[in-house]
């Protein structure tokens, strides 16, 4: 490669670039910015969020599959940890491990069936799994039933409790930006270009002898995986499991994340999760309609922005062009 | 014997309330494709404005079913308009998410304008009981069911001889031909969500006086006419009404003989069984709406 043409590379890449490290940055230095232990919070939640959307993106984004049962492999992922931890005496980080192969056993029981289903169908049926394991756990004494299981201690890893907000941002910094290039990689992957095609043409990646059904199930494993693990770091951080982990607005949470953030970019999604973690607690001055406020704000971004919030820059470039077009126009005539 | 009785007779009541949402959830399916996740908010609405004008207002019980009729008639073609139509053609997934955020913001601005408490009231019906052969009857429900059956055959009669009838049908069974031959397929879309909306309305109506209402009381009920759709076979109106049945009368049977704790369960099991085992549905999609 020549000099001219890996400077036209970069001068490229540039401004997104510059704006991806300057997103990282601002995350590694926000305890220093930010304050209120409440604020810290919020953005602890929105951090482990992006990763429930990022491994949910999986099966939205890349694989084109609606699966309404992310929450499941995220509370499961969650109940797993807890119950090993605060009951059978493990220490944090096998108990944040076994969540996440917990959440993958249960991608292969839920996935076997479901995948013989498509569409509509297929979100309907993972929908009915997540549903029944809600009313199944809020009935189970074993696991507390309505209360939960709760006295669950906070994260240590290697020796050092992490009790602080400030420690345990970090802690869930430093899982989800793992997790991030870790998936990443997957997608860019021999692995992640086949899913790609499936997307693009199942019909066509069937004949070249990819089999649909096998890799969408690995990509709900892998989704899985990291959503036990954010499960597994949510019941740590609240130090409580309960059985709300499985209700349906979870589900339309992650859901909205990552359709208006932006399925199918990492960033996107992260910015979605981002954005709907902060708009509720912003809209919080509007007391008792401020969930009628969050539900209008979302309908009208799906209408405006159906493509998500990542959209934003390129809408905005598109009016530009739009304006200076018309400008040009009228200097001709 | 009576015990069994007694189920089978609560069942079928549950069933027919299953129906009516069932079948407005299938209409919508079956002209629009889409999988309408706010329907369980339409039944709610159609409860409290049925609760509000007979108990609040002081009308007649029958002018509060109307009421509910228009008012979620109407609230169907809005949603339509504002949330539907502006998303269809941006894939299918994003109308689904659509309905999502519209049955948010009804549950919210039920909580935020009447509160989470639950209300309740009572008509003249809902009283009395009678003893058919040691089987007590509640009078509204027999009214629930027999206000279902009479809308089945009405939308029966609806899409069988009148002229935007067939023009549904037609809608349901081929998109692109009914395009070709110049249906209205927009108008047909609006009346769709009308016609659902007025059906599920009535559902809430006829059940609000036995039941109590309450912002999150469609959330389940969502749930359960999604079973119905799929144990009915996806868009198919006769297989929803039949399959109402089956599921209102299996819960009150699995309630009463086996947990009532996980009564709620039944219907979810039924509907995983029969996607794995006949995905097309009890009837299949080839009788359509």
């Amino acid at each position: 490669m020549n000099m001219p043409t890996v400077m036209a590379r970069l001068r490229e890449t540039r401004p997104d670039m510059v704006l991806k490290v300057l997103v990282i940055l601002a995350a590694v230095l926000a305890p220093l910015i930010v304050h209120s232990p409440y604020t810290l919070r919020v953005l602890t939640l929105a951090v482990e969020y992006a990763l429930v959307v990022m491994s949910y993106d999986i099966m939205i984004g890349h694989l084109g599959v609606l699966s309404l049962c992310q929450n499941l492999f995220w509370g499961l992922g969650g109940y797993v940890s807890a119950l090993l931890v605060a009951r059978a005496g493990f220490p944090w980080l096998s108990g944040f491990l076994l969540a996440g192969i917990a959440a993958v056993v249960m991608a292969v029981v839920v996935g076997i069936p479901a995948l013989t289903l498509s569409y509509h169908s297929f979100a309907i049926c993972t929908l009915a799994f997540s549903v029944s394991t809600f009313i199944v756990v809020r009935h189970l004494d074993f696991v507390g039933g309505d209360t939960g299981v709760f006295g669950v201690p906070r994260p240590e890893v290697f020796g050092f409790k992490l009790h602080t907000s400030v420690e345990l941002y970090y802690l869930i910094l430093a899982i989800t930006l793992t997790s991030a290039v870790i998936i990443h990689m997957i997608l860019r992957s021999r692995f992640g270009r086949t899913l790609a095609a499936i997307k693009g043409d199942e019909v066509l990646a069937k004949t070249i002898g990819i089999s649909p059904k096998r890799l969408k199930l690995y990509g709900l494993m892998i989704s899985a995986f990291f959503a036990g693990l954010a499960g597994s770091f949510h019941v740590h951080l609240n130090t409580i499991a309960t059985p709300t982990l499985f209700d349906f607005q979870y589900i339309t949470l992650f859901l909205i994340m990552v359709i208006l953030g932006g399925k199918g970019s990492m960033w996107g999604v992260a910015l979605g999760a981002v954005a709907f973690t902060f708009v509720p607690e912003i809209l919080r001055i509007a007391q008792i309609w401020r969930d009628v406020i969050y539900g209008v704000v979302l309908l009208v971004t799906i209408v405006f922005l159906p493509g998500g919030l990542i959209q934003i820059p390129e809408r905005i470039r598109a009016l530009v062009r739009r304006r200076d077009a018309t400008t040009v126009t009228r200097g001709q005539v | 014997m009576e015990y069994f009785a007694q189920l089978l007779v609560n069942g079928i009541a549950v069933g027919a309330v299953y129906g009516m949402v069932g079948v407005g959830l299938s209409l919508i399916f079956g002209i629009l494709e889409v999988v309408n996740f706010a329907q369980g908010e339409f039944y709610m609405v159609g409860a409290y404005v049925a609760w509000y004008v007979v108990s609040q207002l002081g009308a007649p019980y029958a002018v509060g079913i109307l009421a509910a009729a228009a008012a979620v008639g109407l609230l169907g073609v809005l949603v339509q308009v504002v949330g539907i139509r502006p998303v269809a053609e941006r894939g299918w997934m994003l109308p689904i998410v659509a309905t999502l955020g519209v049955g948010y913001v009804l549950q919210t601005v039920a909580i935020a304008t009447l509160t989470s408490n639950p209300r309740t009231y009572s008509t003249a019906l809902a009283l009395k009981s009678v003893d058919i052969l040691g089987v007590t009857v509640n009078l509204q429900r027999v009214l629930v069911v027999g206000v279902a059956v009479a809308l089945f055959v009405a939308l029966h009669l609806f899409v069988q001889k009148t002229r935007i009838g067939k023009a549904m049908r037609a809608v349901s069974q081929n998109k692109d031909a009914s395009r070709v031959l110049g249906l209205p397929i927009e108008k047909i879309g609006l009346l769709a969500f009308g016609v659902s909306g007025m059906l599920t309305g009535v559902a809430g109506a006829i059940v609000s006086p036995i039941a109590s209402v309450f912002p999150q009381m469609g959330a389940i009920v969502t749930l359960k006419a999604f079973a119905v759709v799929i144990l009915g076979g996806f868009g198919n109106i006769k297989g929803a009404i039949v399959a109402a049945f089956i599921i209102g009368v299996g819960e009150s049977f699995w309630a009463g003989y086996g947990s009532y704790q996980y009564r709620d369960i039944i219907a979810f099991l039924i509907l995983i069984t029969i996607l794995l085992v006949k995905p097309q549905g009890l009837f299949g999609k080839k009788a359509g709406i």
